[in-house]
């Protein structure tokens, strides 16, 4: 066993490193060693700054699977050990927190956005380490050292697009946000609408974050008489397109991104909200009544129990991922038995694993392992988020 | 056409608040030579105040405006004498500019830690119910938006041109040193200036916020956008604040008609920008204020 | 009664240069008082020290019961006393009203909450400070220029502007640096009239001054300095027949 701990963290030292993670390295191969058998995971994530709201869950989130997993004896018998990092939602400091963590960590889990995961993703491929980054907006390589947490944006809007079939809307109007994340929703929203036979676009506008009023975009997508609209902004844009749909009189029924699935953002625009407000969601937000099977029932109902417990308050988008993040990276690492540069191999052949958020398939083109079938529709209601439907 | 007066509207609902901001950096400006980009934080922060105000304490919108233009503005002073004061005694402007883009940082900093990544709105002064004149739709906050730049204009050319304290801040601006000779104390009347931008931000904050939402994100273009229509219209001219400011908001709304927001954005600014290229001093700037 | 003004070895150097060496002065309530002398010998300086622009080296200044070495410039108006400069220093962007008004400035009792509300005080006190300021506008016959900006007018004009802003602030003492240059003899002669009837008024002057028949009109005493130093000090009619003074000025267009 102690050869084992030994030799795993020098087998990367010096394998094919870049030079700037051997001078990282090289003050911690000290520290490494006498810090003993434990299996560490580095979590990043953004504490502090706009990414916060995410940060904070996660932490708890990955917090609750570590002791969850410890409770049951552990990886391989080997005691799993959480290192945390905040990156203050910048990327330049992911980078330097990665550095720090580099010899010290057997995989990373993290962070929380997506611009400070794009970053530290040259380190974990130059150090050979895993990286099952929390952001659904990370598009990660086939058979890379990086991983994307959650289903994809054109999984969210596919499935969205298929349940207002269902509903006999075919009339969809679309207004986005001027940022990274809406350009991607209003892409993917189109791209579903075109999928699926019968579906139009009706009506189309964007808005920059900073817009006091939207007023003049609604009206212009009012007047192509949309049936559904499709509102991807997070934050104050969303608020400030909700408001705005009641001056217009634009009275339909709005989704929007699961950016929003937080109890804190409802509860800012609870008198403001659309009749209904659906969201595309995994399944963390499910109604229990909804779950696959048994097994999938116990899971979550041990996740959300002990948040809830642990913190008084149902969890919402980051701490389901970050919890499953943390058992993914756990189990590859017991399946590679602590040799955190087999860790990339096991953790794609994980299949069929059950985890808070969906059940996952990973492969070496699939990093990311969730799809359509872990969506479904819940509807933002002043009382938190009600499942509404569209499971298969 | 109704709804193209409906963008126009709103465009200038955007520049109302842009000319807010300007009209208190050209304030600050012409008197202390200060560019204040923290006046675009000043907003966010006195809106999200009054929100907390109106709903803490159960207080209607409207009055929450009073109250905030007294705090803001006693504020502001005490900002200026605390921080910027000392700084400006010391500091080239352009290493002033550092500290206020500084403060910018902290003002957004503060609101993150105090509201969260949350957005925040109240509800309108009078009513949330719009006015419908000729098929347009016409929220009564956006009459006391108007009315709030239009009391700032007014009021502040008023106190500039018909009062011995406004003779004095006069004075101030054009020379301080020869100001001072005559018993002015100018140190006051910088802090009378960065007091009146403190009301403004205030008022622009208050008004604004019940037709939208605001949160922390939202320092930064304010500091932009105000910082731009400032220096279009001639930095230390308040008539040229308040046409930058209503120029880059309706320009925004008319081009944001046809393209993508943020082209639409980019191309309201450039267009400014070249405006700069012929007349360097800005639209109502005086080339003497551009050498100084 | 002691003087107005009294000053006491009063010097200073720049560098090797002793620009005013041990003057002693004295000024009587509601007299004038010139001081005259070559280019270069201290007048300006003498001015500058007893005002606060200049630090002294040595001296003190006494002036209605204040000692003004170590005071600044900027507290002299609230003390009753007024300068004028050898080359204006109006304040450019406003016009001759304002520049006069501003003079009248420490008067204002108005605060600043009731400018911004504009109580009735502040309105009555403003149109105080206007019609006044008008009033010596018109003395100084400057009323066609009342709304022009202060600085575009000629600098022997500006000069005078000062002279009224000077007077808007009715000082006990006004200083006076060569407020006849660039005047022609008719508008000298004018000058001359209003000085005099600011003396009657009660006002004590300095009176800088190369206009020798402008200092013999009006001044009551006349101190005549050459090199930084005092070389005379008498009434007008004994320093114009002084042998010094003659000697002081040859070269010199008197
Ligand atoms: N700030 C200064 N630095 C150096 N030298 C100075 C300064 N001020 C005055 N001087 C010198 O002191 C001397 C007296 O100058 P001052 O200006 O007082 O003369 P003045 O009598 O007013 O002359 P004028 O009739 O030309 O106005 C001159 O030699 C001058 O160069
Ligand atoms: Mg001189």
């Amino acid at each position: 066993m102690s050869a084992m701990t030994a030799t795993r963290p020098r087998a990367r030292l010096f394998g094919p490193l870049g030079v700037a993670a051997a001078l990282a390295l090289s003050g911690c191969s000290a520290v490494a060693a006498a810090e003993g058998e434990a299996i560490r995971i580095g979590l990043i994530a953004s504490q502090t700054g706009p990414g916060s709201q995410l940060g904070i869950g996660e932490v708890r989130g990955a917090e609750l699977a570590v002791e969850q997993i410890n409770a049951d004896g552990g990886v391989n018998g080997q005691r799993l050990e959480l290192i945390t990092a905040d990156d203050q939602s910048n990327p330049s400091q992911a980078v330097l927190q990665a550095r720090k963590m580099l010899g010290r960590v057997d995989a990373f889990v993290g962070p929380s956005t997506s611009g400070p995961c794009k970053a530290i993703g040259p380190l974990a491929e130059s150090a050979q380490v895993v990286n099952y980054c929390l952001s659904p907006g990370l598009k990660p390589e086939p058979g890379g050292w990086q991983w994307s947490a959650s289903v994809a944006t054109h999984d969210l809007t596919s499935r969205l697009v298929d349940y207002w079939k269902s509903q006999g809307i075919t009339r969809i109007g679309l207004l986005t946000q001027t940022d990274s994340s809406g350009a991607e929703g209003a892409e993917s929203t189109k791209a579903a609408i075109d999928a699926v036979d019968g579906m139009e676009l009706a009506g189309e506008a964007t808005f920059s974050p900073d817009a006091v009023s939207v007023t003049a975009q609604l009206q212009q997508i009012a007047r192509h008489e949309p049936q559904a609209l499709v509102v991807w902004a997070t934050g104050a844009g969303a608020g400030v397109a909700f408001k705005g749909m009641g001056q217009v009189g634009l009275d339909v029924p709005v989704a929007t991104t699961d950016g929003n699935l937080t109890y804190a953002f409802v509860d800012r625009v609870q008198n403001f909200l659309p009749d209904p407000l659906l969201i595309p969601a995994t399944r963390d937000f499910w109604d229990p009544a909804e779950y696959p099977n048994d097994e999938v029932r116990e899971i979550e109902a041990n996740y959300h129990d002990a948040y809830v417990a642990a913190h008084g308050e149902q969890p919402d988008f980051g701490p389901g991922v970050a919890y499953d993040g943390v058992h993914l990276v756990a189990e590859a690492l017991e399946r590679a038995e602590g040799d955190a540069a087999q860790a990339r191999a096991e953790l794609e052949k994980i299949t069929d694993f059950d985890g808070v958020v969906g059940t996952y398939n990973f492969s070496r083109e699939d990093h990311r392992g969730l799809a359509e079938k872990d969506v479904a529709i819940v509807q933002a209601t002043k009382d938190g988020f009600e499942f509404i439907g569209g499971v298969e | 056409m109704s709804d193209y007066l409906q963008s126009i509207l709103g465009g200038l609902a955007d520049g109302c608040v842009y000319a807010l901001i300007a009209l208190g950096m050209s304030v600050i400006y012409s008197i202390s030579r200060i560019i204040s980009l923290a006046q675009g934080g000043f907003v966010v922060l006195a809106a999200l105040c009054a929100v907390s105000l109106q709903s803490g304490l159960g207080i209607s919108p409207l009055a929450t405006l009073p109250i905030m233009v007294v705090i803001f503005s006693v504020g502001m002073i005490g900002v200026a004498q605390i921080v910027i004061q000392p700084a400006a005694k010391r500091a080239t402007p352009e290493r002033l500019l550092l500290v206020t883009v500084g403060m910018l940082q902290a003002v957004g900093g503060l609101l993150l830690i105090g509201w969260g990544n949350l957005p925040y709105t109240m509800p309108a002064f009078t009513g949330d119910a719009p006015v419908k004149v000729a098929g347009l739709s016409l929220p009564t906050q956006y009459f006391w938006l108007a009315g709030a730049l239009a009391v700032s204009v007014l009021g502040l050319w008023l106190l500039l041109t018909k009062t011995d304290i406004g003779l004095a801040m006069r004075a101030t601006a054009s020379n301080p040193g020869a100001a001072a000779l005559q018993g002015i104390r100018v140190d006051r009347m910088r802090l009378i200036a960065f007091g009146l931008a403190g009301a403004m931000a205030a008022l622009a904050g208050t008004t604004i916020v019940p037709i939208t939402f605001l949160q922390f994100t939202t320092v930064t273009p304010y500091a932009v956008a105000g910082f731009i229509a400032a220096v279009v219209g001639g930095l230390g001219s308040n008539m040229g604040a308040v046409t930058g400011g209503l120029l880059l908001g309706l320009l925004q709304g008319v081009f944001g008609r046809y393209w993508n927001a943020d082209l639409a954005q980019l191309t309201a600014i450039a267009l400014l920008v070249a405006v700069l290229v012929i007349r360097p001093q800005g639209i109502f700037g005086t080339p003497e204020r551009v050498r100084r | 009664m002691s003087p107005l003004l009294t000053v006491r070895g009063l010097s200073r150097s720049f560098g090797g240069v002793a620009a005013v060496q041990s003057v002693d002065l004295e000024v009587e309530q509601g007299t004038i008082r010139a001081v005259i002398g070559p280019n270069g010998a201290g007048k300006t300086t003498l001015l500058d020290l007893v005002t606060g622009f200049t630090k002294p080296d040595m001296g003190t200044v006494d002036f209605d019961g204040h000692q003004l070495v170590g005071r600044s410039p900027r507290d002299l108006p609230s003390l009753g006393l007024m300068r004028t400069f050898q080359s204006a220093r109006l304040v450019p962007s406003l016009t001759v009203r304002e520049n006069v008004m501003l003079g009248a400035y420490r008067f204002t009792r108005a605060r600043f909450l009731s400018d911004a509300l504009r109580l009735p005080r502040t309105r009555r006190e403003e149109r105080e400070l206007r019609s006044r300021a008008d009033e010596l506008i018109g003395f100084l016959d400057l009323t066609r220029f009342a709304d022009s900006r202060a600085t575009d007018l000629p600098a022997g004009a500006q000069r005078l502007v000062e002279v009224a802003r000077g007077l808007a602030g009715a000082p006990k003492l006004l200083l006076l640096d060569e407020p006849a240059a660039g005047l022609d003899d008719s508008e000298t002669r004018e000058l001359a009239d209003v000085l005099h009837a600011v003396r009657e008024g009660g006002v004590t002057m300095v009176l800088i001054e190369h206009n020798m028949s402008l200092v013999l009109a009006i001044s009551d005493q006349v101190t005549v300095m050459d090199a930084g130093k005092v070389i005379a000090d008498d009434v007008p009619s004994t320093v114009r027949e002084d042998a010094a003074v003659r000697k002081a000025y040859l070269g010199v267009a008197s």
